[in-house]
Order: C-alpha cells, then sequence, then structure tokens
C-alpha cells in the first residue's frame, strides 16, 4: 500500500479505473470458460428481450399445409416445423422468454428467503436455528420435482405455482449455504462491538452480516439459476408447468417424444436450448466463484470479504 | 572436530514472483553457522525471517527463487541440490519446527506413529522397533507416561505437549540442523518458557545446531549464541548475543530494546518508545538505508550511500553512523526518562469505586451445545467461580492468567456479552444488569470493549467512517453532521489521519487497525474500556505505539482500564492492580508492586518466572518444565492448582479448598502455604533460582 505519500485525488482515482479495467481484462483472459457461458447467457437473454423482431414466424398458429406439418429443417424453417406445422425456431426462440423470466424472478425470490432465514438462523441460533434447520431438513428430504408437484398440486398448474415452488424449493438449500457462511461471521467480534452499541438484531443482520454475504450470494444465485431454469423446464416436460400453446423448451420436448423417432428435430433444437442455457449459466456460476476467490486475495481496494465461499450443494435439482 | 562450518550462507538473495513484479524478500545475506551452534534471528513479519528458514530447507513453493549467492551445508551447496538430495536431507541431516504444532501433526494418525514414522522413512527401522524409540523420543522431550502419550490423537494433546512431539520429530534423526520458526509465539506463557528450557536443555544432549527464529529478543536471550537482526529482507545487525544486548549498533537493533516495556517494578512506568513509521514494502524500498525513513539518527548521506554490512571485532552492522549512536546512547535515554516521567498516573485507592463485581460464576455446557439430542454424560466446564472484583475509577486492573482461565470470559461476563450464571454486578450508583439486552443506552455508553484482533473486531466491509460514525450517532444521538465531526476528532487522537475515513480495515495496517479498534471503544466518552489481548497479535514495535495511546487516553480522559494479558510485562506497564486468574478462580490480587515483588502464590510465582527476560545475564528459574509435565487434576477436590503446583505442602492441599490469605493491605493469596513461607521475590529482573529438590517433582513441604 502507498499510504506513505498521498497522490492526489484525481490521479488515484484514474489508477484505481485503470487498475480495475486490467482487473477484468485478466480476469476474461484467466477464465475463458466463463467468458464463453457469459456469451450464451447474454444471447439467450438478447434472444428472449428481441424475440417478437427477430423470430421468423408466429409461435403459436401454426399452418394447415401438409407440407409445413413436421417438416425437417430447411431454408424456409431452420430448426423445422411440428405437429401443428409451427416453425421451431420461432417457438425456441419464445419460449427463452417464461424461462428466463420464471427462473430469473424465482431464483432472486428464493435466495432472498433463503438468505432472511439463514440470517435469522445463524445469528440467534440455539432453538430457532434448530427448528428452521429441522424444517429445512424435512424439505430437503423430498426429492425437488416431487416436492414441485405436490407443490404445483396445491396452486394450480401455470405461472404462480411454478414461481412458488421453486421458491419453495430452492430456499431451504440457499439457507443451508448461506448459513454456513453465516455462522463463522456471527462469531467475529464485530458483532460483539455491535452489540455493545446497543443495535438491535434486524440491524446486525443487514448492517453487519449482510455486507459480507455479497460473494456467496453471487455464487449462490448464479448456481440456483441453472438449477432453476432445469426445473421449470421439467416441470413443462412433466405437463404441469407452462401451458400450451405458451411456448416452453419442457413442453416442447414433451409433445415431442412421440415423433422423436420420425422428427428428431423436434426434440434435439429444444432441448439444445435447455442445455446451452443452463451450461452457460453453470459456466459463469463456475467464474463467479474464482472471481470472488481472487477478489479475496486481491483483497486491497475491494475488500471482498467472502472468507467462505462454500462448497455448494450439489444436489441436482431435479431428483431422479 | 570438523574445521569447515556447518552452514554456510554466502551473499543469499531470494525473490517472490507476483504476477510480473519480483519481490526481493531476502537481500544479500551472508552467515556461518558452526556445529553445536545457536543463531537467534529476529525481525518483525516481512522482515524476511522465515523466507531464509524455507530458503535453507528450499520449502520456497512455486513462486519464490533463489536468485543468487548459496546455501552451503557441510560444503555441499543446497542452492543447487536436486530435489532427491533435498528429500534426503529434508528431516533427516535438516529438521524444522513450525509456529503451530496443530497444523504440523496429522490429526488422524496418534502421536506416537507421527514420530515412528520419521525412524521407518529416514532409517528403514522395522516398525517394532521404530515404536519403540518413539516413545524414548517422547520420554527425551520430558513428557510423562510416553507410552499412554503415543497412542494419543494431536487434539487429545495440549499445545505445549504437541509442540514438545514435533520437537521430538525434529529430533529423532539427530539432525545437525534444527530450524525453529517461532516455535513458542502460538503457545501460552507458561507453556513457551516450558519450550524453551527443554530446547535449552536438549541442545546440549543432542549437540544440535540451531537457528531459532523470533520476532521477541526476549525469547531468544536463553537459547542463542548469537543473534542477526532482519529488517525489511536484509541483515542489519549480526554478534554475539551478550554484545548485541549492551551495545547494539544499528538504530533499529536499539529500537527493538527500547520499546519493550521496562523490567523491575511498576514505579519505572517510564513511555515506551516505538519505533516511528512501518516496514517499507519490499516493491518500494528506500534507495540507500532501508532503516533510513524509520531512523531517529538518520543523516542526509544515508539517503544518497548504501551501508554495508561492515564487521568489527566481531560485531557486524549495517549502518554508516554507528559510532555515533553508541556514543550518543546514554545522552538520549537520559532525556528520554526526564520529558517522559510525569505521566504518572493516579493510584486508584482514592478514587470512587466505578465498577462492583460479585460472586460471577459461569459454567459452559460442554458436548454438543444446544442440539436437540443432549448426551447425558456430559460434564459441564466451570470457567469462572464465584468471582469478586472491584475496580475504581480511572484506575486500571491488569487480568492475568493462562488460556482457560477465565480471563476473556470474565470481561464478557461484565460487557454482559457472555450472561453470567450468578452474582451480582453494580456501575457507579446503578445496577449492572448481567444480560445485556436488559442494560440501557446509558450504561452501553460507559463500558466498551477492544478485541484482540482488530480484523476480526472491524467490520471489513465498512469504512471508518462508518465503524466510528455509527455508535457516536447511536448513542450520543449526535447529528449527521456533529457525529462526523467527533469521529474526525477520534481519529485525530489516536494519531491517524482524517484521510483514513473513506478507507476500509484491510487498506491499513494492523498497528492503524488496532487504533481504529481502540477510537471505537472511546467513541462514547466511555468510563471503563476492556482491552482483551490489544497488542499480543501487533509486532513489537508497533505494540510500544498502541500501549502508549491507551495511557495517553486515560490521563486525557480518566477512564478506567479491566486489561487482560497474558503478558506480565505489559501488564506491569499498565496496570496499578493485578489479578491472577486460575482456572477460574482469583488465586492472587493487589497492586502491581505488590505482585511483583511478592510474597506470591505459587502460580504467580511459575507466571513471573516464565516471563522471557531480554538480558541475558539475568538469573534464570526452571518452574516452567516442571509444571508443563505435570497434568491438571481436575476433580473439584481441594486447591485448584494442586495438580501442577511446584510447592505442593501435603494432602491438605489435595482436600481443603485453601483460604484466601491476605499477605498485605490490598494483597491477597490463594494458598495453603503459611504468609511467611510463601515465595518471594520472584518478580521479574530478581528472578531466584528455587531450590534444586523442586526440578525433579519433589513432593516435600518446602520451607525457607
Amino acid at each position: 500500500m502507498s499510504a506513505d505519500r498521498p497522490p492526489t485525488a484525481r490521479s488515484a482515482g484514474r489508477r484505481a479505473r485503470h487498475r480495475r479495467a486490467r482487473f477484468w481484462l485478466g480476469q476474461i483472459q484467466a477464465q475463458p470458460l466463463a467468458a464463453f457461458g457469459a456469451f450464451l447467457v447474454i444471447a439467450w437473454v438478447f434472444i428472449a428481450i428481441f424475440a417478437p423482431l427477430i423470430a421468423p414466424y408466429d409461435p403459436i398458429k401454426g399452418s394447415f399445409h401438409l407440407q409445413d406439418i413436421q417438416a425437417a429443417p430447411s431454408g424456409a424453417h431452420w430448426f423445422g416445423t411440428d405437429d401443428h406445422g409451427r416453425d421451431i425456431l420461432s417457438r425456441v426462440m419464445f419460449g427463452s422468454r417464461s424461462v428466463l423470466v420464471l427462473a430469473g424472478i424465482s431464483t432472486l425470490a428464493a435466495l432472498s428467503c433463503g438468505t432472511i432465514v439463514a440470517l435469522v438462523s445463524g445469528y440467534y441460533g440455539g432453538v430457532v436455528d434448530e427448528v428452521l434447520m429441522r424444517i429445512a431438513d424435512a424439505a430437503m428430504a423430498l426429492p425437488a420435482v416431487l416436492l414441485a408437484l405436490l407443490i404445483l398440486a396445491m396452486f394450480g398448474p401455470g405461472d404462480l405455482g411454478l414461481f412458488a415452488s421453486t421458491v419453495i424449493v430452492f430456499t431451504p438449500l440457499v439457507a443451508r449455504v448461506v448459513r454456513s457462511a453465516v455462522l463463522p461471521l456471527a462469531d467475529r467480534e464485530f458483532i460483539a462491538a455491535a452489540r455493545l452499541r446497543g443495535e438491535r438484531g434486524p440491524a446486525i443482520m443487514l448492517r453487519e452480516l449482510l455486507p459480507n454475504l455479497l460473494g456467496v450470494l453471487a455464487v449462490e444465485g448464479s448456481i440456483r439459476l441453472g438449477y432453476a431454469i432445469f426445473l421449470i423446464a421439467s416441470l413443462g416436460f412433466l405437463g404441469v408447468g407452462v401451458q400450451p400453446p405458451t411456448p416452453d423448451w419442457g413442453v416442447m420436448v414433451s409433445e415431442a417424444q412421440n415423433y422423436a423417432s420420425v422428427s428428431p428435430w423436434m426434440v434435439i433444437f429444444p432441448a439444445l436450448a435447455i442445455s446451452t442455457l443452463v451450461i452457460g449459466v453453470n459456466l459463469v456460476s463456475d467464474g463467479v466463484k474464482q472471481l470472488m476467490l481472487s477478489l479475496e486475495q486481491r483483497g486491497d481496494d475491494a475488500p471482498a470479504q467472502t472468507r467462505s465461499v462454500p462448497e455448494t450443494s450439489t444436489i441436482p435439482a431435479t431428483g431422479s | 572436530m570438523n574445521e569447515a562450518p556447518l552452514l554456510e550462507v554466502r551473499h543469499l538473495s531470494v525473490s517472490y514472483r507476483q504476477g510480473k513484479a519480483a519481490i526481493p524478500a531476502l537481500r544479500d545475506i551472508s552467515f556461518t553457522l558452526q556445529a553445536g551452534e545457536a543463531l537467534g534471528i529476529i525481525g518483525e513479519s516481512g522482515s524476511g525471517k522465515s523466507t531464509l528458514a524455507w530458503a535453507i530447507m528450499r520449502y520456497l513453493g512455486s513462486n519464490g527463487r533463489i536468485d543468487k549467492g548459496s546455501i552451503l551445508f557441510r560444503g555441499h551447496d543446497l542452492s543447487r541440490a536436486s530435489d532427491k538430495e533435498m528429500r534426503a536431507l529434508r528431516g533427516d541431516r535438516l529438521a524444522m519446527v513450525y509456529q503451530q504444532p496443530q497444523a504440523a501433526l496429522n490429526p488422524s494418525i496418534p502421536l506416537g506413529k507421527q514420530i515412528a514414522e520419521v525412524f521407518t522413512t529416514h532409517r528403514g527401522i522395522g516398525e517394532e522397533e521404530a515404536r519403540r524409540r518413539a516413545v524414548e523420543m517422547l520420554e527425551r522431550v520430558r513428557i510423562n507416561d510416553p507410552g499412554r502419550v503415543a497412542r494419543l490423537y494431536p487434539h487429545q494433546a495440549s499445545g505445549g505437549m504437541q509442540q514438545r512431539v514435533v520437537i521430538a520429530m525434529a529430533l529423532a534423526t539427530e539432525p545437525d540442523l534444527l530450524l525453529l520458526d517461532e516455535p513458542t509465539t502460538a503457545l501460552d506463557v507458561t507453556t513457551q518458557a516450558a519450550v524453551l528450557e527443554l530446547l535449552e536443555e536438549l541442545r546440549q544432549e543432542f549437540n544440535t545446531a540451531l537457528i531459532f527464529i523470533a520476532h521477541d529478543l526476549a525469547v531468544i536471550t536463553r537459547i542463542a549464541d548469537r543473534v542477526a537482526v532482519f529488517y525489511a529482507g536484509e541483515m542489519v545487525e549480526h554478534s554475539s548475543l551478550r554484545d548485541l544486548f549492551h551495545g547494539p549498533r544499528h538504530p533499529y537493533t536499539r529500537g527493538l530494546i527500547d520499546c519493550l516495556p521496562a523490567r523491575g517494578s511498576g514505579q519505572s512506568r517510564r513511555p515506551l518508545i516505538p519505533i516511528p513509521g512501518r516496514l517499507p514494502s519490499l516493491t518500494n524500498l528506500p534507495p540507500a538505508c532501508v532503516f533510513e525513513p524509520r531512523c531517529p539518527y538518520a543523516e542526509a548521506d544515508c539517503t544518497v550511500i548504501r551501508p554495508e554490512l561492515k564487521e568489527e571485532d566481531g560485531h557486524a552492522t549495517r549502518c554508516l553512523h554507528w559510532r555515533h549512536l553508541v556514543a550518543n546512547q546514554a545522552r538520549i535515554q537520559a532525556t528520554v526518562h526526564a520529558n517522559q516521567l510525569e505521566t504518572e498516573s493516579m493510584p486508584g485507592s482514592a478514587a470512587p469505586a466505578l465498577l462492583e463485581v460479585h460472586g460471577i460464576a459461569k459454567t459452559f455446557p460442554q458436548g454438543s451445545a444446544g442440539g436437540l439430542f443432549k448426551g447425558a454424560s456430559r460434564h459441564n466446564a466451570r470457567v469462572l467461580s464465584a468471582v469478586n472484583l472491584q475496580l475504581a475509577q480511572g484506575e486500571t486492573i491488569g487480568l492475568v492468567g493462562e488460556s482457560g482461565s477465565g480471563k476473556t470470559t470474565l470481561a464478557r461476563c461484565v460487557l454482559g456479552l457472555t450472561v453470567a450464571d450468578e452474582g451480582t454486578m453494580t456501575f457507579g450508583s446503578r445496577d449492572l444488569p448481567l444480560r445485556l439486552d436488559r442494560r440501557g443506552k446509558d450504561t452501553l455508553r460507559d463500558l466498551q470493549m477492544v478485541f484482540q484482533n482488530p480484523d476480526m473486531s472491524l467490520n471489513p466491509r465498512h469504512t471508518i467512517r462508518t465503524i466510528l460514525v455509527r455508535p457516536i450517532r447511536l448513542l450520543e444521538r449526535l447529528g449527521k453532521r456533529d457525529a462526523e465531526a467527533a469521529a474526525r476528532d477520534l481519529l485525530r487522537a489516536v494519531n491517524l489521519d482524517e484521510r483514513y475515513m473513506d478507507r476500509f480495515p484491510s487498506q491499513l495496517s494492523g498497528g492503524e487497525k488496532q487504533r481504529v479498534a481502540i477510537a471505537r471503544a472511546f467513541a462514547t466518552r466511555t468510563k471503563l474500556v476492556i482491552c482483551d489481548e490489544p497488542v499480543s497479535g501487533l509486532d513489537v514495535s508497533v505494540q510500544a505505539t498502541v500501549l502508549n495511546l491507551l495511557r495517553e487516553l486515560q490521563t486525557r480522559w480518566g477512564t478506567a482500564y479491566l486489561f487482560i494479558s497474558h503478558d506480565l510485562q505489559v501488564v506491569q506497564y499498565l496496570a496499578d492492580r493485578v489479578v491472577v486468574l486460575y482456572k477460574g478462580y482469583i488465586a492472587e490480587t493487589g497492586t502491581a508492586d505488590q505482585v511483583y515483588s511478592g510474597p506470591n502464590h505459587p502460580y504467580t510465582e511459575l507466571l513471573l518466572s516464565s516471563v522471557p527476560v531480554p538480558d541475558p545475564d539475568a538469573p534464570t528459574a526452571h518452574l516452567a518444565l516442571y509444571s508443563e509435565t505435570k497434568t491438571e487434576v481436575l476433580d473439584g477436590q481441594g486447591c485448584p492448582f494442586k495438580g501442577r503446583c511446584h510447592r505442593h505442602i501435603g494432602p491438605i492441599c489435595d482436600q481443603v479448598f485453601p483460604p484466601f490469605q491476605m499477605v498485605g493491605p490490598g494483597h491477597g493469596v490463594l494458598c495453603h502455604i503459611p504468609i511467611a513461607e510463601l515465595p518471594r521475590g520472584a518478580g521479574l529482573g530478581t528472578a531466584t533460582i528455587p531450590p534444586p529438590g523442586i526440578v525433579t517433582g519433589n513432593m516435600e513441604p518446602l520451607g525457607q
């Protein structure tokens, strides 16, 4: 640290910016896979936003011309058509919307709920912790899809049910991971110092603990997003998620399974869409984890206090 | 005798690569070591002292490199040896002991087997024979009942025992050279003294050459023949132990000696003389003399001419003006004394009582705490037993004891962070509730704490501004602007620049962080500040600054301190009264002078004799190793110290709880020994060598 001779504020600012730019450039160089993952995710987000402009056909309105039914990929239909004569490319493009929006919102909600549970549980400890964690354990004991099906049975199929089931399935998982990051923090003496100046529990959780969890939350959020996409697609496949005729990747795969041998493109393209997005999210998630570690090691002008980027639980979101 | 030196390091330079930059960690180091000789290496963190040890062991890691020079071990250059050759040498001819014994031992292998592996690996000895020899080694490092200890796993042994096992492993092959990297830093004072005593004895038995690395001059005085002082990767002074203490030639060495709290009775409480500034960054070193920016004796040419390590009468120094320093030493010291003697704090007897603690007790349940499935066979750990304490306004009480003595728990109970099981407390005229959440803002304002490790006590995500402004706004109910102004005043009061307001703790050095933590504790004109080992994590030269600051703030604001430390010299420097805790009992209490001059509790005697004395000619007592080899007896009967006591006087100690005898006004001792026969004069500087009988574990009454 060059604390001895103060640089002028402006040159210090420029230097800091320069250093930050070099740092990010270095990160991209160091993590080409994560950069590729980010490209995939950004591409899907772009497609989702501009689907109405770039999709060549209407995703819902089919065609009754015989030559358009289950047509193989061609110049007119790049990804071919389905049994209703609908353009698969357009349906895949529009299908990204429901998945991204639903998965994004429900991941954020699960992350928030899980963090609140983790903070309360980790900070107060004792009986509160015991009760909350046993409930979480009970929820985690059920296979994710089974639990989601139960919840969907209560809410009925549709967006609300999907949202609720994703949040309820993921909240205990997030809570478990974040709590393990809260526990060592709660023992730190800055928490004792906060109590000594009369801070209340909620203030300690928000002001003292939460800022130190941002690294863990970034990692956890990106992992959960991947699982959420997967779960929503799986529920669509089972017919309890997004309802036809709204284009949805899971629904498309499920509808196509009867024709898989005759028109494999009906299965392949939506399946490819799911896997590219999930792989992209997972690569980004690995990159975020690496980034947090290197920020921690650099630790000068960005004090990322993520001492413990925990090994995230590797329970597959979709139980067998 | 072999004529050639055992180890000869010639012009050694080591650097670490970090990205594209190379950090020169060691520059041009040369020294020789004869067989059986002990070299002490002194330096603060970042001085390169550990790098030297790793370079000799060739454990520099993937980014470290020996740039220049050679390391001749028995005439064989280690810097060019192949990995295979090094593997054969390490653990056989060369051995190393690290700071953390827990980290050096494999937690899943019994201690005896770990030592036996040294024999099977390096000597090709059969399992049975290796096991027998391992037990023998345990015996040689003075472990009682070695057969039983050999079957223990590391976590079942105490820290001192673990370190002795590591030493046994290192010495198992009777190496020519043993490197010790701060082997006692992580241990209690008494354990440290025991390990030092052991090393002193083993050196004779094994005739092993030692390189003993330490940050503290006092630690090596009993072991080293010669001392090398390292600063910022250079050797700045190198001489025999006595020459170094009696006539240091480098200003840095002078500073290291001056910044230690003085020995002797409590009256000589002159402020410490810290070394100003901090270690230069290794990537941005001063052009000529590396110590010049911090040197009080620096002259114009010090920034131009690079000093060489010059030797005269076997005493080498890297300073252009060392003659000047030696000549002026007496004069400079005298002026420092005259200037700073008047800051004498008032004695506590006249001042009204501030804090009164009556019968505070705390028991922690052991085993799986708080689980739904609580086991029935758990036993509880009693950490505090009916402790009484009075503290007057503006007074400082030093709370001393080993780890596990309950000193931190007592502090936390006073603060309400830990809720005491029983007892009452009053603060001023008010009752002090045991629970923190029952205390009002007025009480919170009056009681604050400085924690041991500022890395843990400052939120890394908050700026210094937030850290200081928040308590002011919360407890003083000041507006934003007033609180900011008050925070700036506080920062100035702890001698930090206002520029620090917008920095994060990670951008500050250890000493600066601790000063911020102190500023926070004083944010509300606090009446009582509890300091839990506030300097034990800091470098020696920085400790002095922080201790001086604490005294300065006390004289300015009349704050009372409850000062917890394992370091009796630090306590002696600050405290008006001393409370010695052992296993949750007050073993002795009295004014600092009373406690340091005796008569003492045997435990206090042990503590006092364990403090390393930075004077090679001071007489030394050998109590610690005896006590360390004894095991505590915790059957709840008789005296809590009976198991380890070297002055045990018979069955009464085992059966009857000792009385708290008053040996002077305000000076009490929890012991059965008649007052006239209690050990006296074990105080620092006048340590008496106890009768030889006690070293061998004599259980007879020891009268005068």
